[in-house]
């Protein structure tokens, strides 16, 4: 022992494994999250005295939410499943509350938790889902969308490498480095330097998106957004919770006229329909409003408030019809 | 294979883990054929082909050393050693491994070579023994210095000559092929040509293996980025018969991890706030043109510095000492103490081989020396005007400045005054252009609000990442080399480590890259 401490590495070692143990002891937060790319189960989802926050983290921007664990006898729950079209700016209400507030009126007690979240795409839409589903909601809302789905194959790719036996990751597997890199990320990086860091970031996404729109790489991308989505369908009604599917819209200007483009999701979602499914499409709510950019914002593709409130009264409406909740 | 393998990746690492062991565990002999195996095979993954020129300056420079020495060169042997970058570029050729592709061009050169160079030799090798070794010296300067031409200043001279052409009023319509920059050519080549002109000033011996010799001119840890070895310090380190020592093993790793340090955590996180500043076309305030240039100055330290580090870790490991290239160069209090204390390799190599040669401190030539070293050195680092006002710059204040003129100054305020000087020398340095020099300076005028950033916050950011690198420099002082710890209890170099790997480790998302590897 005596001869092993003239070794500074050795010291090294015996300080990392204190400082490892001490982190493990005492910081129960879990710091998966940004080395997991949004993929990890409970990022953003924490459990503090018998209620579920949500937060908005590194890879998970949720809304920040609470709801007690346990249901409360009678009262019906209902999640929201989707990306920032679901979720909403901050200063916007989403359409989530508007199908509760809905529901309300109609005299329905219910709780909703929308469970969006910016960015996410197919496969972190399901591990954020397959979270969720242990807290037993009555109906499910998945608001389907295949835009982001190069950050989404982006960061699939990059969590596979995390879990695997790559050296460069080894570090980034100790809760005392993960601690000290998150704190770094969310005190210094994000706060200090965020016009310098977002710059960045944002010329990084671009090339991703530019790279996503080349031809036959989309198209696979939605093909494989069907798949997870036909999946997904599966587990949650596996949970035994209904499940409403939100079919997306694009609206793009074209010889002066509005095109309203589905992608193909409308098709597709009514094929899912029936036993516990059903579907409501996105263009069939904004295609008879007029003008319709009252609705929607520039981008054609997220909504406005007005939007956000009429796809939400359109919902709660449906919802009932289809005695969803029943 | 356009990416290459820089010391901050776990290529580099697996490399010299195997190289280490293998090392290690094989004869003297077989050491060198490793090294020299693993040197080619670090150089090749950025760009194989180009491991030909490298053999092409080894070839010349092998023989070009024996001629100055006095030896009788074999121009059969010599034809046939030169057909080495031949058969690696035909290989290349005809095998497709990967490779990239070979231009004929490229084949015709390798082709003509060895037949130039046989002929080179046959004519040399006759006469006045005196003549012959000044011969080869000229030949030997004239290749590497034809080589450097080529492939770093073609361009350059090309588009400087075209522009002027166009301001006189004369449209060329001329288009200069582009030149691929090899990595590290500018280290190599003045590597190797310290070689034959050490020899021929007879400080040092031709060696006689060809095998220790191209060892020297590759050695991994130090070529693509120096430090720039003197053959009588690098050669017999070779040749010498090596016993394993656990001391080198622990101070080599030591080094390298407080080069990942200054390298990852502070070079790169200063990149940040520098490249940000020195961004085209950003509106700088006086705040961000102190700050980009204060951040790029401890950007391209620990860039560089801790790939020294890293370099002189790394052939630690190997048993083999390389030259310490810094030793806190801003607490230098001159323009010459900078000079001894960055980048010392090719300041004492610029010293050795331009200064003293041009005249040195001979009376009332001393500030045109320093001048012309200087914008020569300034050159060296890029084929640009702002590298060459850089060195002017440089040339200037070394010309200028007077020991009997500071010295009623305290040495806190010269080490101030320095630091300030060295500043402004990194603006111009930094600055792709002289319109963006003339930026930053007109920066200086507007005091108030940026709308780059909040400098306060950005200033905060470059506090917390150069006050580890000065804590760790106040220890590593006392015995005045950046690396070691030996100063400091076992327990305490442990706990800089775990520190250092702490830091290390919270700087995830930036992409290394090395500055000096442009050079």
């Amino acid at each position: 022992m005596r001869k092993l401490s003239k070794y500074p590495f050795c010291w090294l070692l015996a300080i990392f494994l204190i400082g490892e143990t001490g982190v493990r002891l005492v910081n129960d937060d879990v710091t998966d999250g940004n080395y997991e790319f949004g993929l990890c189960p409970e990022e953003g989802m924490r459990e503090v005295d018998g209620v579920l926050q949500l937060n908005w983290t590194h890879q998970r921007r949720f809304r920040q939410q609470r709801m007690p664990m346990g249901k409360t006898e009678g009262r019906k729950r209902i999640f929201v499943f989707g990306d920032s079209v679901a979720r909403a700016s901050a200063a916007q209400v989403p359409y989530a509350a508007r199908i509760g507030e809905s529901l309300r009126e109609m005299g329905v007690d219910v709780e909703v938790v929308n469970f969006a979240a910016i960015g996410v795409g197919c496969r972190k839409v399901r591990a954020i889902m397959e979270s969720a589903l242990k807290y037993n909601p009555d109906l499910v809302v998945i608001h389907i969308n295949a835009h982001n789905e190069a950050f989404d194959e982006r960061d699939w790719k990059l969590r596979q490498q995390f879990l695997n036996w790559h050296p460069r990751f080894w570090l980034a597997h100790s809760q005392l480095f993960r601690s000290v890199g998150d704190w770094k990320r969310v005190q210094l990086y994000d706060r200090l330097i965020p016009g310098i860091a977002g710059p960045m970031v944002q010329e990084n996404e671009k090339f991703v998106l530019h790279e996503q729109w080349q031809a036959g790489v989309y198209s696979n991308r939605v093909a494989r957004v069907r798949r997870v989505v036909a999946e997904n369908v599966f587990i949650a009604r596996a949970s035994g919770a209904k499940i409403l599917l939100v079919s997306p819209v694009r609206v793009v200007a074209q010889d002066g006229m509005l095109q309203f483009d589905d992608e193909g999701f409308d098709e597709y979602c009514r094929s899912l329909r029936g036993g516990g499914v059903e579907f409501v499409s996105m263009t069939e709510v904004f295609q008879s409003v007029s003008p319709v950019d009252t609705f929607l914002q520039g981008d054609g593709v997220h909504l406005d408030s007005p939007g956000h409130a009429r796809l939400g009264r359109a919902l709660a409406d449906h919802i009932v019809e289809a005695k969803l909740l029943d | 294979m356009g990416c290459g393998m820089s010391f901050v990746s776990w290529k580099y690492l697996v490399l010299l883990a195997f190289v280490y062991v293998g090392y290690w565990m094989l004869p003297q002999r077989g050491r060198v054929r490793l090294v020299l195996l693993a040197s080619y095979f670090f150089y090749g993954w950025w760009d194989p082909r180009f491991l030909s020129l490298i053999m092409a300056s080894t070839v010349v420079d092998y023989f070009c050393g024996s001629g100055a020495h006095g030896v009788r060169v074999s121009p059969r042997r010599a034809f046939l050693t030169a057909c080495i970058p031949l058969a690696w570029l035909g290989s290349a050729k005809l095998t497709d491994l990967g490779f990239g592709e070979v231009p004929d061009a490229s084949l015709w050169v390798a082709g003509v070579f060895p037949v130039v160079f046989a002929l080179i030799v046959i004519a040399l090798n006759g006469g006045d023994e005196d003549r012959v070794r000044k011969r080869f010296i000229w030949i030997s300067v004239s290749a590497n210095l034809l080589i450097l031409g080529v492939f770093k200043y073609f361009g350059f001279f090309g588009e400087s000559f075209r522009n002027l052409a166009g301001a006189m009023g004369m449209e060329t319509g001329w288009v200069f092929p582009e030149v691929v920059l090899p990595v590290g050519i500018s280290f190599y080549t003045f590597q190797s040509l310290s070689y034959t002109i050490d020899i021929h000033r007879g400080h040092t011996n031709p060696v006689k293996s060809l095998t220790v010799f191209a060892t020297y001119v590759a050695f991994f840890p130090q070529l693509v980025a120096g430090p720039i070895e003197r053959a009588g310090r690098l050669l017999p380190q070779f040749l010498e018969r090596l016993s394993w020592k656990a001391e080198q093993l622990q101070t080599g790793l030591i080094l390298i991890v407080t080069g990942y340090f200054k390298k990852v955590y502070v070079g790169d996180n200063c990149g940040l706030i520098a490249n940000h500043a020195f961004q085209p076309g950003g509106e700088l305030n006086g705040w961000w043109a102190v700050l980009g240039v204060l951040a790029f100055a401890f950007q391209i330290y620990g860039d560089f510095g801790g790939y020294s580090d890293i370099a002189r870790g790394s052939a630690r490991l190997l048993g083999i000492e390389l030259t310490q290239n810094f030793r806190f160069p801003y607490l230098a209090n001159s323009p010459s103490d900078f000079w001894r204390r960055w980048h010392v390799s090719l300041s004492s190599w610029f010293r050795d081989y331009v200064y003293i040669p041009l005249g040195g401190n001979r009376a009332g030539r001393t500030s045109r020396n320093l001048l012309v070293t200087m914008v020569i050195a300034g050159f060296w680092h890029g084929a640009g005007w702002m590298f060459l006002l850089w060195g002017f710059y440089h040339g200037v204040i070394l010309a200028f400045w007077r020991e009997e003129r500071t010295s009623g100054l305290h040495s806190g305020m010269k080490i101030c005054v320095m630091f300030l000087l060295t500043l402004f020398g990194w603006a111009t340095f930094r600055c792709a252009d002289v319109a963006q020099f003339v930026d930053w300076l007109t920066g200086f005028l507007f005091w108030s609000e940026s709308g780059i950033g909040n400098p306060l916050h950005a200033g905060l950011w470059l506090l917390l990442h150069v006050t580890p690198l000065v804590l760790i420099q106040c220890f590593t002082l006392r015995n005045r080399d950046e690396g070691d710890l030996s100063m400091l209890a076992p327990w305490q170099q442990g706990l800089w480590l775990f520190l250092m790997f702490v830091l290390i480790s919270s700087t995830t998302d930036l992409q290394p890259t090395f500055i000096y590897f442009q050079f």
